[in-house]
């Protein structure tokens, strides 16, 4: 009937969710159940948080999944997100958000891609305009070859945390 | 009448013209603001994402914030915490707020209420969509959980909740909890609900 903006839109990559019950690829960090962070984590590999952060998580130019027991009260700006746990603060995605059903969300998302599963709970503001300010602003300097891209970068991809 | 009702499997469906006619005069080629006072629902957001939007999700009736369950939710209680669980505006104005069965589950005051805090929140020219049962002596005792399907249809699984008797809001009775709207068009659906689209008047940008 509208099919409005499927032209313009980018294959989506298999899925690849890393949570609790599922492999986690081998350069993918691990923020475990009994850790509490408190600060900045940033860095240029992917991240799965089942413990607890507040702050800012920076991946800009890799994948974050929180998983059934992480709990992020934090600003997130990522590459592409996994939600499966908790999270209140501001989502910034340049590519894909996937919430699960386990899902709880409170804040502001800003993603031009969002697949959801019913029974995921969110209260807040969706913002799905490729164009979006926020999302512009957050991306400015994510050029994956740019060292700004991603925060402090490494060659090993290990995710580096700071208060 | 061009809406009739359809059985899917176990999922209702039905056709709601002004609720099409809502999502054609949304303008393709900029940015618009919807805000749904229902909850998240995948398929909506998969229809609503051709559109470069912003949503704003105010999960009315199911994210209140009590301790009863959904069917005893107190709603002068939701009235009166409304205004505080609204997400912000963020210097935009919405284009479509989709209020659809919410507001058979409030009193003519109580929309008034709630209508309130909301109504600064339209652009001139925004349109609001709205169902409420009509002909049907009693509906369910929480809100349906509708989503626009495939089709571009309304739908939603079969209720299991318990009956109430509707409130038999008059056209002209929820006219008045909206005095910024003109009522631009009802329809009687063939289900017995009746579908209300409202323009806030003034000059659209």
């Amino acid at each position: 009937m509208f099919n409005r903006r499927d032209a313009a839109r980018p294959e989506a990559d298999p899925p690849r969710s890393t949570g609790e019950g599922r492999h986690a690829p081998s350069d993918q960090s691990m923020i475990g159940p009994s850790i509490s962070i408190e600060g900045t984590v940033s860095g240029s590999g992917d991240l799965l948080v089942e413990g607890e952060v507040r702050g800012k998580i920076e991946l800009k130019s890799n994948r974050l999944t929180i998983g059934r027991l992480g709990r992020v009260f934090a600003d997130v700006y990522a590459r592409k997100v996994c939600v499966q746990g908790q999270v209140d603060g501001q989502l910034i995605v340049s590519e894909e958000l996937e919430i699960l059903a386990t899902a709880t969300i409170q804040g502001t998302i800003t993603a031009p891609r969002v697949s959801l599963q019913d029974g995921a709970r969110f209260n807040g503001t969706i913002d799905m305009d490729p164009a979006s300010k926020a999302l512009k602003t957050a991306f400015a300097s994510a050029d994956p070859q740019s060292p700004s891209a991603s925060g402090r970068r490494d060659k090993t991809g290990v995710v580096n945390a700071e208060n | 009448m061009d809406a009739s009702p359809a059985e899917n499997g176990s999922v209702r469906s039905l056709k709601a013209p002004l609720l099409a006619e809502a999502l054609q005069n949304l303008p393709p080629d900029r940015r618009v603001v919807i805000i749904d006072m229902g909850p998240l629902r995948s398929a909506t957001l998969k229809r609503l994402s051709e559109w470069r939007c912003r949503i704003d999700i105010l999960n009315l009736w199911n994210d209140a914030p009590a301790t009863a369950s959904s069917e005893t939710r107190d709603p002068q209680r939701i009235v009166d915490e409304f205004e505080e669980t609204l997400p912000a505006q963020a210097g935009e104005q919405a284009d479509l707020v989709l209020c659809w069965t919410y507001l058979n589950y409030f009193s003519i005051e109580q929309i008034r209420s709630l209508m309130r805090p909301l109504r600064p929140r339209l652009r001139p020219g925004g349109q609001i969509h709205a169902l409420i049962d009509s002909a049907a002596g009693d509906m369910p005792a929480i809100p349906r959980a509708l989503i626009i399907d495939s089709e571009w249809a309304l739908s939603w699984p079969p209720s299991e909740a318990s009956r109430r008797p509707t409130p038999r809001h008059t056209s002209d009775g929820l006219q008045g909890c909206f005095p910024d709207f003109t009522l631009e068009r009802t329809l009687l659906l063939a289900n017995g609900q009746k579908e209300l689209l409202l323009t806030r008047r003034g000059n659209a940008p």
